[in-house]
């Protein structure tokens, strides 16, 4: 269990209702986003996550800059201090 | 390669290049013998090509497919208001030669598609990315992996961007940290808005990272993904890496993208009005089309080699490019409201004008 800063950023800042920074304490990332669903409710879950309540494919999550597709995914492990970054993917131009 | 040197000209308009540690005379002549291919003619890809000309590199190849609208002024400086209805290429071409008439520029008024992607990005050492959909940038992304060619990856939308380089073989690709991702989950310049300075930003570090590459120096951005959002004044570098499981670098990739094969497709609107673009696929002749609009007593907006625009009628903006792209830019109150009946209204102004078929 760690207390972690979170960051958002974009279109995502809407699902949590203008929020762009908060602290929350969570052991993993799959236990942070169910803290932001009971937080940020039904426009948090509909916008991030899928039916099956994975982060949809354009959300991004970075736990100290590094990806968690490259770490351990929804089961990333959090500790205090750990900075989260919670982005859409860019597409325009 | 024999190198040639750089001439009394040349040693004159890039002094401070050569004066400059970094590129140096060695390194203006990498620069001069440099090709370059740039995907997208619109907010990234007019800065970008500005820089790299002046800059003089040898080569730019510039594809995009659409043409210049007044909603693009404010921030794709390279047109101005005469170029309103040219094709971004055909506009991009005169605007850049006599920027720097030493730089060879090829202009090429296509949209990219699985089957002709190979053949846009071959015998350059860098493609650059100022493509505005997700789907043309796994086009492009697939092709580069498969031809091993560097490309640098850029994207903004609103107050924020990324950039990140992609080395075949060495590096992720785009689909490693960004796959299945859909254009319709996307924000889109035409309903959330896009700064002008971002795209400067963003447009010059992958510039930055382009002549990186053609300084044989190593890009900063392998593996990094780079994130500004101006609004909030971040600046981050996140951490990615080959993904093990990633078809593209697999080479496993055999699906071509549908979204993108598709004839017609509707892309966001612009100066108030809807636009679909439909790809006929088929090279057109300018000139007759021009003649015949002409003998029809339709009014030409705009005309130039590549391409032209002509008003069909007072709710039909119609653009025709040289190598099949047709663009539809319908008024509200015009009744093309989806896809099929643009596709049904551009057969009937095909057989009139006689403009080939989707
Ligand atoms: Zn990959």
């Amino acid at each position: 269990m760690g207390k972690v800063k979170v960051r958002f950023f974009g279109g995502l800042i809407e699902a949590t209702g203008g929020k762009k920074e908060v602290e929350v304490s969570a052991s993993d990332i799959s236990e942070l986003l169910d803290e932001f669903v009971k937080s940020f409710g039904e426009s948090f879950k509909k916008r991030v996550l899928d039916d099956d309540g994975a982060p949809r494919p354009f959300v991004n999550i970075y736990v100290n800059n590094k990806d968690i597709r490259f770490l351990d995914s929804l089961k990333t492990k959090l500790k205090d201090k750990d900075s989260v970054i919670i982005m859409p993917a860019v597409g325009g131009g | 390669m024999e190198r040639t040197d750089l001439t009394d000209e040349d040693l004159e308009r890039y002094s401070r290049q050569i004066t400059l540690n970094y590129i140096g005379y060695e390194g203006q002549s990498l620069l001069r013998d440099g090709r370059v291919c740039l995907l997208g003619a619109g907010g990234l890809g007019s800065p970008i090509a500005l820089k790299l000309v002046a800059m003089g590199i040898g080569y730019l190849r510039i594809i995009d497919r659409d043409v210049v609208s007044r909603s693009d002024l404010h921030r794709q400086y390279l047109y101005d208001e005469s170029c309103i209805g040219l094709p971004k290429v055909e506009a991009a071409t005169k605007r850049l030669s006599i920027l720097n008439s030493s730089v060879e520029i090829d202009p090429i008024a296509t949209s990219i598609r699985p089957s002709n992607v190979e053949e846009l990005i071959e015998g350059v050492d860098v493609v650059i990315d100022g493509l505005d959909t997700i789907g043309a940038r796994y086009i492009l992304n697939r092709a580069a992996v498969k031809l091993k060619m560097p490309y640098v990856f850029g994207a903004a939308i609103q107050t924020f961007g990324n950039v990140s380089t992609f080395i075949p073989g060495e590096t992720a690709c785009l689909e490693c940290f960004y796959p299945g991702l859909r254009d319709e989950d996307l924000e889109k310049c035409a309903t959330v808005g896009v700064f002008t300075p971002l795209l400067d930003i963003v447009s010059s570090i992958e510039v930055s990272e382009a002549i990186r590459i053609l300084l044989k120096k190593e890009p900063h951005l392998k593996n990094r993904l780079m994130f500004v959002d101006l609004e909030n004044f971040c600046f981050d570098l996140l951490e990615i890496s080959k993904n093990a499981n990633c078809p593209t670098c697999r080479g496993a990739r055999t699906e071509v993208s549908r979204s993108l094969e598709k004839a017609v497709s509707s892309v966001c609107g612009r100066d108030g009005r809807g636009v679909f673009i439909i790809d006929t696929r088929k090279s057109l002749n300018v000139e007759s089309i021009s003649n015949k609009l002409r003998i029809e007593g339709i009014i030409l907006k705009a005309e130039g080699k590549l391409g032209l625009t002509f008003e069909y009628n007072d709710k039909v903006r119609v653009s025709v490019l040289k190598e099949g792209v047709v663009i539809l830019q319908v008024a509200s109150g015009s009744g093309i409201h989806n896809e099929e009946v643009a596709l049904r209204t551009y057969k009937s102004i095909a057989e009139r004008l006689g403009l080939p078929l989707a």
